[in-house]
């Protein structure tokens, strides 16, 4: 028997049971206390397919740490592995205002403001690029710069924090 | 025939490049910047010479790297591909300096047909017909403020070395004139070294529809019909197919005509691409010539069964063309999806990472040009294509249902893709129905379906392909690079804990 909770992408957490019953090959998956039916034709690696309810259900899974991406049966799901009574907070956080953060893994190509500079809404701070493309990164209101944190020419991943703002209002 | 051909590029079409020069008994030599050691373009070739560095800059582009490495290892000619320097004069003469084949046009035709002010004289002397507008020489800011008036509102800004919509601004009153010619200018300057820009009168919804031209150096010239390249995002092509559905069969003989009198206006050899603008009212309008080997050749492969590279390499080495404008048919329908690595909810940003899974769909009718395979790493350095997938079908309808098929089978895992964007739009009546133009899908706004709550059947197949107990706690929370390439050799990334009794 094996439990696993997974938490998917619309926020809710499923536990699933997968017990082995006699029959090699067949398994009983217990999902939120619904019972399903699966014979499972081939599995390895992560790749395989199985038969519910008289559907055959190709699919390939993959996971770094608690993220999963499968492929099931034509369709793409992400979820992510959760421990009891544990939820996971969505992607975007609640500071991200404060704060430039690289859309994309690439270069910064231009720093238009240095510290302590007060900038406008809308005004440009950042551009970046990737694969060819140029990325403009703007204030998203009035306020200063409070702390640099890249330079021009630096090869940044995806989420790095490159500027923090201040917006005047003590925060 | 040649015997050892440089491939000067890298991804798919090198690997492309590389087939047909084996299946030729010509010997393929790859070149690799540092990241591309064990790419898929180089583990197809023969034989593989390093260009150190990483950024295209340093390796791709340096014309004096790649001409050194052809003459120390005896190449007797060299496939630009596209992108990096096929479209450079500098580099075709370099290659014809040093005694090797540059396989397309002569670096004089390059050269003419690139500046894109002195083409449309070129095609207009021939009278192929062009965008209204003025695309005189260097000007004052005032003067063209003069013609912008004559040619009337709306207008298109053009830089006039440029492309890939760089430098290109759309005014539509003349109060916001002369500020879009200075930000043109600007970013002109800084993408092409080149403040010069043209004016040209804004067709509304227009087609995008070229013409695959292939010449030879004994003055023959014929067209391979057209492919319609309509659906573009940042002036960038998505989907292209063949046959239009817009062109008539008097239309297609007009413009392709059309398209052999540009080529012969410059005495062009090898294989080229006219694109003409299509209006609503069916006048079309020369836009540019591209002198290489078109990323969405295949279509063109796929209604006339020719291998288009095949014929570079005949053309390249002196050979005649074999055929005749009257002895081609155009037959099918092809379509060809780019598949890229990005994120399309999130205005088509670049994704990264390593393909954690990767397979391509196959059945009969359908072909995947790739550079990458399972474990590939997409980075940052280069162009975020993943692959082509081109199917063939006996009409529009029939490849639209193909293409479906065959993306719902392309599992693509560790990095987002617009797969799932793609099938949207090919579910999208107006582009069942053909009516499409350049502003497709901005008008459109085609949205992925991301689906509801995750099916039962996606919960167990998640459940049975992780060993979930075993990771609890010593994960991190994102997918990331560096994590993933760890994670790939790793024991742990792939459990096998339900293996079949």
């Amino acid at each position: 028997m094996s439990k696993v909770r997974i938490q998917s992408s619309d926020g809710k957490i499923s536990p699933i049971v997968i017990e082995k019953s006699v029959d090699a090959g067949r398994v009983m998956a217990n999902i939120d206390g619904k019972k399903h039916e699966v014979e499972i034709l081939r599995l390895r690696s992560g790749r395989g397919a199985f038969k519910l309810e008289g559907r055959i259900i190709p699919f390939r899974v993959v996971s770094i740490g608690h993220d999963v991406q499968a492929w099931v049966r034509n369709r793409n799901h992400s979820f992510q592995i959760v421990g009891d009574g544990e939820k996971r907070r969505t992607r975007q956080s609640a500071s991200a205002k404060k704060e430039l953060v690289a859309p994309m893994p690439g270069t910064v190509l231009r720093i238009h403001l240095a510290k302590g500079d007060a900038f406008q809404p809308h005004q440009p701070i950042i551009i970046m690029e990737s694969m060819k493309m140029e990325l403009t990164l703007s204030s998203p209101g009035a306020g200063t710069i409070r702390e640099l944190l890249c330079s021009e020419g630096e090869l940044v991943p995806l989420g790095h924090v490159l500027v923090r703002l201040d917006f005047g209002d003590g925060s | 025939m040649f015997k050892r051909v440089l491939i000067a590029n890298r991804g798919e079409i090198a690997v492309r490049v590389a087939a047909t020069l084996q299946q030729m008994g010509i010997t393929a030599i790859a070149v690799n910047s540092d990241p591309d050691r064990g790419a898929l373009h180089v583990t197809s070739a023969d034989e593989a010479y390093p260009l150190e560095g990483s950024a295209a800059a340093e390796t791709y582009l340096r014309i004096d790297k790649l001409i050194d490495i052809a003459r120390k290892n005896k190449v007797d000619a060299i496939h630009p591909g596209y992108g990096f320097l096929s479209e450079n004069g500098k580099f075709a003469a370099a290659c014809e300096n040093a005694g090797i084949t540059f396989i397309g046009p002569k670096a004089e035709v390059i050269r003419r047909m690139g500046n894109k002010v002195e083409a449309k004289q070129v095609v207009q002397q021939v009278g192929v017909p062009i965008v209204p507008g003025w695309s005189g020489g260097a000007t004052s800011t005032k003067e063209l403020a003069i013609e912008a008036k004559r040619i009337g509102f709306p207008l298109l800004i053009k830089a006039a070395a440029g492309g890939g919509g760089k430098g290109m601004r759309l005014v539509t009153n003349a109060a916001e004139f002369t500020d879009a010619v200075e930000s043109a200018r600007r970013e002109a300057t800084a993408a092409f070294g080149s403040d010069q820009v043209f004016l040209e009168k804004y067709i509304a919804r227009p087609r995008h529809v070229e013409f695959q031209i292939f010449g030879d150096e004994h003055g023959n010239v014929v067209h391979l019909f057209e492919r319609e390249c309509s659906v573009q995002r940042r002036h960038q092509k998505v989907v292209e197919e063949s046959p239009s559905p817009a062109l008539t069969p008097e239309l297609r003989s007009k413009m392709g005509d059309a398209a052999v009198r540009a080529a012969k206006a410059v005495g062009y050899s090898n294989a080229g691409t006219v694109e003409f603008l299509l209006g609503e009212d069916g006048q079309f309008y020369f836009l540019e010539m591209n002198t290489r080997l078109q990323v969405e050749h295949p279509v063109t492969e796929m209604i006339t069964g020719l291998d288009l590279v095949r014929l570079q390499l005949e053309i390249a080495s002196g050979g005649k063309l074999t055929f005749t404008q009257d002895g081609l048919l155009q037959t099918g329908h092809a379509m060809e999806c780019r598949i890229y690595a990005e994120d399309t909810a999130r205005g088509f940003l670049p994704s990264t990472g390593t393909l954690l899974a990767y397979e391509a769909p196959r059945g009969p009718g359908i072909r995947v040009d790739s550079g990458f395979e399972e474990g590939s790493e997409v980075t940052v350095h280069y162009d975020p294509m993943l692959a082509k997938l081109i199917v063939w079908d006996r009409g529009r309808d029939e490849s639209i249902r193909k293409m479906q098929w065959a993306l719902e089978r392309f599992v693509v895992l560790g990095v987002t893709t617009n797969i799932g964007f793609l099938r949207a739009l090919l579910a999208n009546p107006e582009f069942r129905g053909g009516r499409l133009h350049t502003h497709f899908l901005e008008e459109q706004r085609i949205v992925e379906d991301s689906g509801d709550a995750p099916p039962v059947e996606s919960l167990i197949a998640a459940a049975l392909g992780i060993d979930g107990a075993a990771r609890i706690g010593k994960g991190k929370s994102s997918l990331r690079s560096a994590d993933a390439k760890d994670a790939f050799s790793g024991p742990w990334t792939q459990a096998d804990r339900w293996r079949v009794a």
